[in-house]
C-alpha cells in the first residue's frame, strides 16, 4: 500500500510539474504555494535583506519555470528550488556589497521571543553577516531547508564529502561565534 | 531528504534560531500572481545564467551555451511556428465535471482526466452534483449530496487540485446555486431550505436565502424580499445546472438572484455589500416586453442578456442598468434581440432558455426548443446570435421523440437524430471560437450527459469531449 501511495504521489507531482512546464498557470501557482515560503526563508538568510530575498525568490521562480521541463525526478523539485533561491540570493548579495547596514527585524512589543532569544538572533545575524554568501547558502540549505549534505552537494555542484567538509568548517566557525552551550 | 546524521544540540539550536530569524520572510503571497510574474519575466534575464545545476561551470562557457541555444531556438521557431515554442498564454481553460458522483478535472478537449474528489455516491446518495471554478482558477466550489431521505446539500470550497475543504451546510433543501465574485474572494450561495424528498417528482418552492461566504472565513446573509422563493425539485436534472439562479456581475458590484415570486419568475439585484436589494425590472431601462426568466451579464457589468416567456411569447433582450456607470455608446445597444411570438393556431410550442454571453460580449449563445405535437418531435438547438449583424446561427441541434402522457404532459423520450442540446451547461471557450454544451445520453437512472464541442460559427459537426457527465463548468483565467 505504501509503495503504491508513494508511486501515486510521485505520479501526481510529475503530472503537476509537466502541466506547469507547458504553461498551466494554476499548476505552477500550486507549486509556488507549496515552496515559496521556504525559498523566501532561504533567500533571506543568504541575503540578509527582505527586499533582496523577495527579488531573489521572484527571479528563482522565473528560472524554475523556464527549466521545469528539464526536471526528470519530481523528488528533486524541492531541493532544486531551494538551491535556485539560495543561488539567486547569493548573487544578489554579492552585487549588493555597497550595503553596510543589514536589516535585522527588531521585535515588537507583542513578540513572543524572549530577551535571551532576541540576543541570540542578533548574534546569529552578525555571525551570518561575516560569512561568505556561499557559506550562508550552505547554512540555509542545511538548517532552513533541511537538506542533507549529499543533496546540498549535488545541487551546489560539490561532491557529498566536499559539501560535508565545507559545512563542518562553517559550523565550527558559528560554534565559536555563537557559543556552543 | 533530511540528514541521516542526527543534529547535535548546537545544530538543533542553530536550526531553531534560523527558523525564527527567517520568520519575517515567511509572508503570505498571492501564489498565482507570483506564478504569472515568473512566467512573464523577460526571457533574456541574466539570471538564466545562474542556474543552480551549473554553478561550477565557467560563465563564459555558460554564456556561449546560452547564445547557441538562442540561435537554435530561433531556427526552431522559424521551422515550427505554432509549436510549443509559441508564447505561453493562460491556456484554453479547464473543465471541472461530475461523473458518477465524483469530481474530476480535465483539459478543455477532454484529455488529462483526473479524479480529484470521491463523492462517495451509492444507490441513493448522489455524491457531487455540480462544481464551479473560481475566476482565478485557484478554487472549486462544489455541491455535495450529504445523503439521507431528505435532500441535504452542502457547498464545499476546495483547492483547484481537490485538496482542502471548507463545507458550508445550508441544511435540507434544494440544490444551491453558486457564483464567485470576480476577485475570487467571495462566493455567493443562493439556497432554499425545505424538505425535498428524494422520490419527489413535483417542484417544491423554498424560501430563498442569499449568503456571501468569504474565502478566508466569515459569511454574510443578504435579506431578500418576502416571498422570494426558488424552484426545488428532486428530479436530478434540475439539480445539476451550476450557477443557475445567482450570478455575480463582472464588475463585482451586483449579485443577480433569480426567484419565483407568486409563481412568476423574477430577478433581483443585490448590491454586493448587501446595502440594497431591488427588482431587476426597476433598475433596467425596460426594453423588453416580458419579465426576465434567465439572465447573463455582459463583461462590462452594466448590460445583461435576458430571456423571458410570457404566455408563450419569448424574447431575448439586451438590457442596461439605468444606474449609470456604463458606456452609453457601447454596443449592442439595449433592445430586443429576438422574439418568438406565440402562434395559437399552430400546434408548435417553442422556448428560449438560458442565455450565455460570449467572452467579448459580441454574441449570445442560447439553447432553444420547439415542440411539434402533431409530429411528436422535440427539437433542441444551440443558437448563436451575433449582436452586430443580428444574424442567428444554429450551431448544433437534435431531435427527440415527444409523447403526451395520460395526464396530458409532454414527455421527451429517445433521440431520433442529431445531438440534442440540454437547456443548461453551455460554455464559451475563452477565445470565443467554440461552445461546449451538454447533450443528454439515453438510458434510465440519473441523468447523464455528453459534453460536446462545436464551432461557434456553425457549419461543422460537434465532437465528443467527455461522456457520462452529470454537470460541468469550464473555467479560465479572467
Amino acid at each position: 500500500m505504501m509503495a503504491r501511495g508513494v508511486t501515486m504521489e510521485a505520479d501526481a507531482a510529475r503530472a503537476m510539474i509537466e502541466r506547469a512546464a507547458t504553461g498551466d498557470e494554476v499548476a505552477f501557482a500550486l507549486i509556488v504555494a507549496a515552496h515559496h515560503e521556504d525559498m523566501a526563508r532561504v533567500a533571506y538568510l543568504v541575503s540578509g535583506s527582505l527586499d533582496l530575498a523577495d527579488d531573489a525568490v521572484q527571479a528563482a521562480w522565473a528560472i524554475a519555470w523556464r527549466s521545469l521541463d528539464t526536471l526528470r525526478d519530481p523528488a528533486r523539485l524541492r531541493p532544486w528550488l531551494m538551491s535556485v533561491a539560495a543561488n539567486e540570493a547569493r548573487q544578489m548579495a554579492r552585487g549588493d556589497r555597497r550595503r553596510t547596514v543589514r536589516e535585522l527585524q527588531v521585535a515588537g512589543p507583542g513578540d513572543p521571543a524572549s530577551t535571551p532569544e532576541r540576543a541570540a538572533l542578533i548574534d546569529l545575524a552578525n555571525a551570518l553577516r561575516r560569512l561568505d554568501p556561499q557559506d550562508r547558502a550552505l547554512i540555509a540549505l542545511r538548517y532552513v531547508a533541511e537538506l542533507d549534505s549529499a543533496t546540498i552537494g549535488r545541487e551546489m555542484g560539490l561532491t557529498a564529502s566536499g559539501a560535508r567538509v565545507r559545512l563542518h568548517r562553517v559550523l565550527a566557525r558559528l560554534r565559536e561565534e555563537l557559543g556552543d552551550d | 531528504m533530511t540528514e541521516r546524521t542526527p543534529m547535535d544540540p548546537f545544530e538543533q539550536r542553530l536550526a531553531r534560531l534560523a527558523r525564527t530569524y527567517t520568520q519575517p520572510a515567511a509572508r503570505p503571497i498571492d501564489s498565482l500572481a507570483t506564478a504569472r510574474a515568473a512566467m512573464s519575466a523577460p526571457a533574456a534575464r541574466s539570471a538564466l545564467l545562474e542556474r543552480a545545476w551549473l554553478p561550477t561551470l565557467d560563465r563564459r562557457l555558460v554564456l556561449l551555451l546560452v547564445v547557441a541555444g538562442l540561435v537554435i531556438a530561433l531556427a526552431a521557431l522559424a521551422l515550427a511556428a505554432g509549436s510549443a515554442l509559441q508564447p505561453r498564454d493562460p491556456g484554453p481553460g479547464r473543465i471541472v465535471f461530475v461523473r458518477d458522483g465524483d469530481l474530476f478535472v480535465s483539459e478543455i478537449d477532454g484529455t488529462g482526466v483526473t479524479r480529484i474528489r470521491d463523492g462517495h455516491a451509492n444507490g441513493t446518495e448522489l455524491g457531487y452534483l455540480a462544481a464551479l471554478w473560481s475566476p482565478d482558477m485557484r478554487h472549486i466550489a462544489a455541491i455535495h449530496d450529504l445523503g439521507g431521505p431528505i435532500l441535504t446539500p452542502a457547498v464545499e470550497i476546495l483547492a483547484a487540485d481537490g485538496t482542502g475543504e471548507r463545507s458550508i451546510e445550508p441544511g435540507p433543501g434544494g440544490t444551491p446555486s453558486m457564483s464567485w465574485s470576480p476577485d475570487s474572494k467571495r462566493l455567493a450561495i443562493a439556497a432554499y431550505p425545505g424538505e425535498v424528498s428524494r422520490d419527489a417528482t413535483e417542484p417544491i418552492l423554498g424560501e430563498l436565502r442569499l449568503s456571501i461566504v468569504e474565502l478566508d472565513g466569515g459569511s454574510q446573509e443578504i435579506a431578500l424580499p418576502p416571498g422570494a422563493t426558488w424552484f426545488a425539485s428532486a428530479l436530478p436534472e434540475t439539480w445539476t445546472i451550476p450557477d443557475l439562479g445567482v450570478r455575480w456581475s463582472p464588475d463585482g458590484k451586483w449579485i443577480a438572484v433569480g426567484a419565483w415570486n407568486v409563481a412568476v419568475g423574477r430577478w433581483y439585484l443585490a448590491a454586493a455589500d448587501g446595502s440594497t436589494v431591488q427588482p431587476l425590472s426597476e433598475l433596467v431601462e425596460g426594453q423588453c416586453h416580458v419579465p426576465a426568466d434567465w439572465i447573463d451579464w455582459f463583461p462590462d457589468g452594466w448590460r445583461l442578456a435576458t430571456v423571458g416567456d410570457l404566455a408563450g411569447n419569448n424574447e431575448l433582450c439586451v438590457e442596461a442598468l439605468g444606474t449609470g456607470g456604463g458606456d452609453a455608446a457601447a454596443t449592442p445597444e439595449p433592445g430586443i434581440v429576438a422574439a418568438i411570438p406565440d402562434d395559437p393556431s399552430s400546434n408548435l410550442h417553442g422556448k428560449l432558455n438560458l442565455p450565455n454571453v460570449a467572452p467579448d460580449g459580441d454574441r449570445i449563445a442560447i439553447s432553444t426548443f420547439m415542440d411539434d405535437f402533431d409530429l411528436g418531435r422535440h427539437v433542441t438547438t444551440l443558437r448563436v446570435y451575433d449582436l452586430a449583424s443580428g444574424r442567428a446561427t444554429d450551431v448544433a441541434s437534435g431531435v427527440e421523440t415527444l409523447v403526451l402522457t395520460g395526464s396530458g404532459a409532454a414527455q421527451v423520450t429517445g433521440t431520433l437524430e442529431g445531438n440534442p442540446v440540454w437547456m443548461g451547461g453551455i460554455a464559451w471557450s475563452p477565445d470565443g471560437r467554440q461552445l461546449l454544451y451538454l447533450s443528454p445520453e439515453p438510458g434510465a437512472g440519473p441523468k447523464r450527459f455528453t459534453i460536446r464541442a462545436v464551432d461557434a460559427v456553425g457549419g461543422s459537426p460537434s465532437s465528443v469531449v467527455l461522456e457520462g457527465v452529470r454537470s460541468f463548468d469550464l473555467g479560465y483565467l479572467h
